[in-house]
């Protein structure tokens, strides 16, 4: 009869009841802030940066584009990018305006997580054009 | 006892326990994590080892021409070179296929790390397959049909084609081309006086970028029995510009030897009884170079390419966990695929 009238010990069960909540509601919390999986990102840039780098490395990047020669961009570029990935080319001017007229890219997006890599360079002609390359990737996941 | 003992002791009890299994709780699921940023930072730093080793010249700088010396600092790139821009000696110098290779405990000293491994894999853009369908013989001389696929990653590719016939005195080209669905036919006709065995190159160049080019070989009986398989006879070690022929078995006469690209082929000049000059072609275009000659009484062709690709060259990762990376380079100007693997102290 003592033990049901006393009900001064209540609050601690309710404390500890909070208390648990709290520490509870943390471990939900952990995956969240560490479960930021590996991306993609490392070895889709290196390999972008790659290609556009040797793709340039005579000037025929720079020939394409002075040519406004898309479809010619668009196979090299697939020529050398791995088979599974997707890509998506947009060249732009000194002035920061679109030249491409056609999409340059080998076909509907496969996935979210997209890298983009933007290359510049110089025509080899004599107007010594810059043109900036955006080379956007994204793979299977 | 007073009840709000009896309470508290369970009240503590319970956060004791709670405690416990959210310690359990939080170390099970943050230590995958925490793996996880290891590997990413242990990624990063073999990455960078593995770069270094491709866009560094090493030192000396030309170690790959001399093959009496080893390098002291490890790195494949050209000297003064545009980046993944490799050198073809010292890519030659990887090559196990080479009598000048490097073994792999030089490269380790040369790479100057510890509880590190390394394995360097090179192969060409495009993969070239070679199939013989059907033969005719029609008066003094035979004439073979080739199916030859073109792909990459196993997507077909249009290219042109470019193809030599190397025989008993007797060397002959042709040209064919791959269509959309990478498939493309070659046919060859050999005099029937040339009989023994008879090597097929193919060169296959991507139309929009004469860099993207690679090479194929396939040796063939003409009128003979099979032949034996490439280096049986001897073995072919090009470097800096010079083809070192090494017999494997005694009583080998050597005949004539040829290199071919894809614009250009070209006979070899002999520099002694062993050895070739390989002579600077000005093409996008990896170089193969064939060897005839004889054993005994038996007509041999042996052939080799430069560089000397595909090759493999370092660690042995078969059931190992390793980083792998890849490359786009150039060689002489022409596109190839380098893998390298890393295996880091905590795998």
């Amino acid at each position: 009869m003592r033990f049901i009238n006393d009900k001064r010990g209540q609050i601690r069960i309710i404390e500890a009841l909070f208390a648990s909540l709290l520490m509870i509601s943390t471990i939900t919390l952990v995956p969240s802030q560490l479960g930021i999986d590996k991306t993609h990102f490392n070895s889709y840039y290196s390999e972008g940066s790659q290609v556009l780098i040797s793709l340039d490395s005579n000037g025929k990047l720079s020939s394409l584009i002075e040519e406004r020669n898309w479809t010619s961009l668009k196979k090299c570029i697939q020529s050398v990018l791995p088979v599974s990935l997707w890509f998506n080319i947009t060249v732009f001017d000194e002035n920061s305006t679109i030249i491409n007229d056609v999409k340059i890219s080998n076909g509907g997006l496969i996935s979210d997580e997209i890298i983009s890599i933007n290359h510049v360079c110089a025509s080899l002609s004599q107007n010594y054009a810059i043109y900036i390359v955006r080379l956007q990737l994204a793979g299977v996941k | 006892m007073p009840t709000i003992s009896i309470d508290t002791f369970f009240a503590c009890t319970l956060i004791v326990i709670v405690v416990f299994v959210s310690m359990a709780a939080t170390a099970s699921v943050a230590a995958p994590h925490i793996r996880g940023f290891q590997d990413l930072n242990e990624e990063v730093y073999l990455r960078k080892i593995a770069e270094y080793t491709v866009t560094n010249p090493g030192s000396p700088t030309n170690w790959g021409e001399i093959q009496s010396v080893s390098p002291d600092i490890f790195g494949l790139a050209k000297e003064n070179s545009f980046s993944y821009d490799l050198d073809v000696d010292k890519v030659s110098r990887i090559s196990n296929q080479s009598i000048h290779a490097l073994t792999y405990l030089e490269l380790l000293t040369a790479l100057r790390l510890e509880k590190i491994a390394l394995s360097y894999s090179i192969t060409q853009i495009m993969d070239i397959t070679i199939v013989m369908t059907s033969n005719v013989t029609i008066g003094d001389s035979t004439t073979y049909n080739f199916n030859v696929t073109v792909s990459r990653d196993h997507a077909p590719l249009v290219t042109t084609l470019q193809c030599y016939v190397v025989a008993r005195n007797f060397v002959n080209s042709t040209t064919s081309t791959t269509a959309i669905d990478g498939k493309g036919i070659v046919q060859t006709t050999i005099p029937n006086s040339s009989n023994g065995p008879a090597l097929l190159i193919i060169f296959a160049r991507n139309p929009y970028d004469s860099r993207i080019t690679a090479q194929g070989g396939y040796i063939f009986p003409h009128l003979s029995l099979d032949p034996q398989p490439n280096n049986t006879f001897i073995n072919l070690s090009p470097l800096n510009n010079t083809l070192t022929v090494t017999p494997n078995i005694s009583g080998i006469n050597l005949e004539s030897g040829y290199v071919f690209t894809y614009g250009y082929e070209s006979t070899l000049l002999p520099s002694s009884n062993s050895t070739y000059f390989i002579p600077k072609l000005l093409d996008s275009s990896p170089k193969v170079l064939a060897v005839t000659g004889w054993n005994g009484s038996d007509f041999f062709i042996e052939w080799t390419t430069y560089p000397q690709v595909p090759l493999v060259f370092g660690a042995d990762f078969k059931f190992a966990e390793r980083f792998s990376f890849n490359y786009l380079v150039t060689i002489n100007e022409v596109f190839f695929n380098l893998n390298v693997q890393c295996g880091g102290p905590s795998l």
